[in-house]
């Protein structure tokens, strides 16, 4: 009797036992081939293809859904992987464009993939009513206006040549590279069958795209456990071959627990650039780890300080050089970064290829600055406002660093800090003197979005017509070379007019434990490539 | 009779020094809390350094002969912060407790002296007050006042701390307002003020300054609760709980101690100190205790 109960009693407690290890047995311990882990910090917002408001978000999204091609820079320059499309044709007017979609491309539902998606997303994208931030990305299309909108009555350069295959035009010739990394590699490709009754205003609020069953990717949705996890299970049919790793946990970390997670080894990948990367401080740690690949490259990406065009006083370029020699960049990348970084005078990063190696940054010099500065008039007893993004630690502390270099060339500065969307807001509405933001865009050097007058994202407020004459001529040029030479140019005049002063180029870190085999970082994308070659071992 | 009248031993005052002195605790925390306000104000005398100085060769330097607690993740000196930091958190403590003090007192007099429907209406927006969970206020209430900063932090710190004390002095005033000196008082035709300021409030003050003592301990408590969230005090003014944030990755809690085991051990010295001060108070000013 007494047995009995003995026995039942460890009964229970073994069950009870089990039940609190089986959710930890997810990431704890060793796990199977079957299962990789990555790790961010923050929670995506949606799974839109055409919309996701952060890297949060895309980064899940490029699991589940698939553009014309993948886009990689390869020995300084830009090569192109088949995705949904086998085939891909330039016509020699440089502004036609035949795409063949792969014949067993097909959405998880079982559905092909074809021509009319293609054109239906096009649609999508280019109607005005629908929110994207992939407007930028179609623009060079026939028909559309520069943020991408079709105008009424336009005709839109697409025509459908067969099931699976249509032909892109676009307003005037292009350099092809551009085109194939913008529209080839970067617009998603939506289900019509899914998505063809939604009105486009109400595309933003559909359910689909906080749970996109149907993609056309090698992985398909499972389920989203708010600010826990993300969840993909693999495409048996995926066109380019199943993947090897059955399913694929996306979860949310908080920096500064990400190291244990990785020493632990509850975390196979961190998500990378500015989306899920160890801690600086933490990686010379991550670097000593055995089973942990440290791996670090120049990115794609830079952080920046705004000047508020619309203060009188920030208008002449004499002062804005004045604090480009203020600031002491080399410096923040030294031990800020702990030489994780790259300086540059501009917003072509040093690893792309359009990169400009005779155009340097302006050196760190408070009497060069101090003596510009009384060039220019500028009232020493004025106090400026720095706004500050919170959120990312180093630029926070960068902040300071530019606060007392500023101070030590005689400029009066005050730090104004906020959560991203208040600073944002402020910073659009033109309530700032300078700020601070982050960027990180395709290979591709068009910058117009940026640095036109106008442009979606121009947050200066400036209008340079030196600088809007070059970008035009950029765009508009389709011969690589000539193209090369006018960006070549283009570095030229802004690190004369500097709209904004290009504080560094972090590099990517990103730490993958070493079971996982064929997970591809590179510095033409933020993220890896081609997720469905992930390899995992046993650990 | 009241605690006011003259006796053998002294006054109601003069006794209650002698028991505070006979509370080691509270002795040493009294000492303890002077050499903080000294170091406090004469910060930049004491500093080796200027508190937001750079030193561009060591960032997150080990403690040396130059930075003798080391340099923080911006290479500014952690002492010469530190002391600095002191101001922050002491001017925190002392101006957000007066405030909620005067405002609490005004009040809780109020309330406990009219009784009736000014008393009902009072004691329930007391009641609403305190049924608020403070830090998800004050948070909201700091980012909605505009800038974070260190004005702001005292001033929401000083506007919502008030109900307790209200509801102490409130009660103080209802015990006291029936007692005999009090209807002399009115008797010989003081004004209601009068009444209140010269002979009820008096003879409250002695808890509140009790609870005035723990609250300054309380809000340089979240003085470095909200610095640490970023909501508090802005660099590269120092305080001690935006000096901790440092302290957010696991390379520096195990190696680099300098970074937050001097910020975090002057936060527990200073709230430790006034709370051995708060107690001795207590204790000396309890007249139910009798020596």
């Amino acid at each position: 009797m007494k047995g009995l109960r003995a026995r039942l009693a460890g009964g229970v407690i073994a069950v009870l036992i089990a039940g609190l290890l089986l959710p930890a047995g997810v990431w704890g311990g060793p796990r199977s081939e079957f299962v990789a882990v990555a790790g961010m910090w923050s929670p995506p917002n949606n799974f839109s293809p055409i919309n996701t408001d952060s890297s949060y978000g895309f980064y899940c999204v490029r699991f589940m859904f698939m553009g014309m091609v993948e886009a990689r820079v390869e020995n300084n320059q830009m090569n192109f992987f088949p995705a949904l499309a086998s085939a891909w044709q330039v016509g020699a007017d440089n502004q036609t464009y035949t795409f063949t979609i792969h014949p067993r491309a097909a959405w998880h539902d079982g559905r092909p993939v074809t021509a009319e998606d293609v054109l239906f997303t096009l649609m999508t994208i280019s109607d005005p009513r629908t929110e994207t931030n992939r407007g930028a990305q179609i623009a060079s299309v026939a028909g559309l206006d520069a943020r991408g909108k079709r105008a009424a009555g336009a005709q839109l350069g697409f025509r459908i040549l067969g099931p699976k295959r249509f032909e892109v035009k676009t307003a005037t010739p292009v350099d092809p590279t551009m085109f194939l990394e913008m529209f080839g590699a970067n617009v998603y490709i939506l289900p019509k069958h899914v998505l063809g009754d939604v009105p486009p205003d109400q595309l933003g609020r559909h359910p689909f795209f906080h749970n996109p069953t149907v993609g056309n990717g090698p992985y398909k949705f499972v389920q989203y456990k708010t600010d826990q996890f993300v969840e993909f299970v693999l495409n048996e049919n995926y066109h380019l071959g199943a993947p090897n790793v059955r399913r694929v946990f996306v979860r949310i970390i908080p920096p500064a627990t990400m190291l244990a997670q990785i020493e632990r080894g509850d975390l196979d990948i961190s998500a990378g650039f500015g989306i899920g990367e160890v801690m600086i401080e933490d990686w010379d740690r991550v670097k000593g780890m055995a089973h942990v690949r440290a791996v670090s490259f120049p990115a794609p990406g830079y952080q920046y300080m705004l000047f508020n065009f619309q203060r009188p006083f920030l208008q002449d370029k004499r002062v804005r050089r004045a604090f480009a020699h203020a600031i002491n960049r080399p410096l923040i990348v030294g031990q800020l970064l702990k030489g994780e970084g790259e300086l540059a005078e501009g917003p072509i990063p040093p690893a792309n290829p359009y990169f400009n190696k005779r155009v340097r940054p302006w050196p760190f010099d408070t009497a060069r600055a101090r003596a510009l500065l009384t060039e220019a008039g500028w009232d020493f007893n004025r106090t400026i406002i720095l706004r500050v993004p919170t959120g990312n630690i180093i630029r926070e502390r960068s902040a300071d660093i530019i606060r007392e270099n500023l101070i030590a060339a005689g400029v009066r500065v005050e730090i104004q800090k906020a959560d991203f969307p208040t600073h944002m807001a402020a910073v659009r509405a033109g309530n700032y003197d300078l700020g601070l933001m982050g960027w990180a865009g395709p290979t591709d050097p068009d910058v117009s979005s940026q640095y036109r007058t106008g442009g979606q994202y121009n947050l200066s407020h400036h209008s340079i017509a030196s600088l809007d004459q070059v970008l035009d001529e950029g765009v508009k040029t389709a011969d690589p070379t000539k193209r090369r030479a006018v960006y070549d140019r283009f570095q030229e005049v802004f690190a004369d007019e500097l709209p904004t002063i290009t504080l560094y180029y972090p590099n990517a870190r990103t730490a993958i434990t070493r079971r996982m085999t064929n997970v591809l970082f590179d510095a033409s994308g933020l993220f890896d490539f081609q997720v469905y070659r992930w390899v995992a071992g046993t650990q | 009779m009241t605690e006011w009248t003259p006796s053998r031993t002294g006054s109601f005052w003069s006794l209650a020094l002698r028991r505070f002195m006979r509370h080691r605790l509270a002795v040493v925390g009294t000492i303890a809390l002077g050499m903080l306000a000294t170091m406090a104000l004469a910060a930049p005398l004491l500093a080796p350094h200027s508190p937001t100085a750079i030193d561009a060769a060591v960032f997150q330097g080990r403690p040396s002969t130059t930075h003798l607690l080391g340099t923080d993740s911006v290479g500014r000196d952690v002492l010469s912060r530190l002391i600095y930091a002191a101001r922050v958190s002491l001017s925190v403590g002392i101006l957000a407790v007066t405030m909620y003090v005067l405002i609490g007192t005004s009040v809780g007099a109020i309330a406990g002296y009219y009784g009736g429907a000014v008393d009902l209406a009072l004691s329930r927006l007391i009641d609403i007050m305190l049924s608020f969970p403070p830090l998800i206020i004050i948070l909201f209430a700091v980012s909605v006042f505009g800038r974070p900063s260190l004005w702001n932090v005292i001033i929401v710190l000083g506007l919502l701390g008030w109900p307790a004390v209200a509801r102490l002095v409130r009660g103080q005033v209802l015990a006291l307002r029936q007692q005999e000196f009090v209807l002399a008082a009115r008797a010989i035709g003081a004004s209601d003020r009068a009444v209140v300021v010269r002979h009820l409030l008096p003879n409250a003050m002695a808890p509140v300054l009790v609870a005035a003592t723990f609250g300054t301990a309380n809000a340089i408590l979240v003085e470095a609760a909200l610095s640490f969230l970023g909501m508090g005090v802005q660099p590269p003014t120092p305080s001690w709980g935006n000096m901790l944030t440092d302290a957010q990755s696991l390379t520096v809690l195990e190696q680099m101690p300098w970074l937050w085991v001097p910020p975090g051990f002057m936060i527990l010295v200073s709230v430790l100190t006034i709370n051995f001060v708060g107690d001795g108070l207590r204790d000396a000013l309890d007249p139910s205790l009798k020596l």
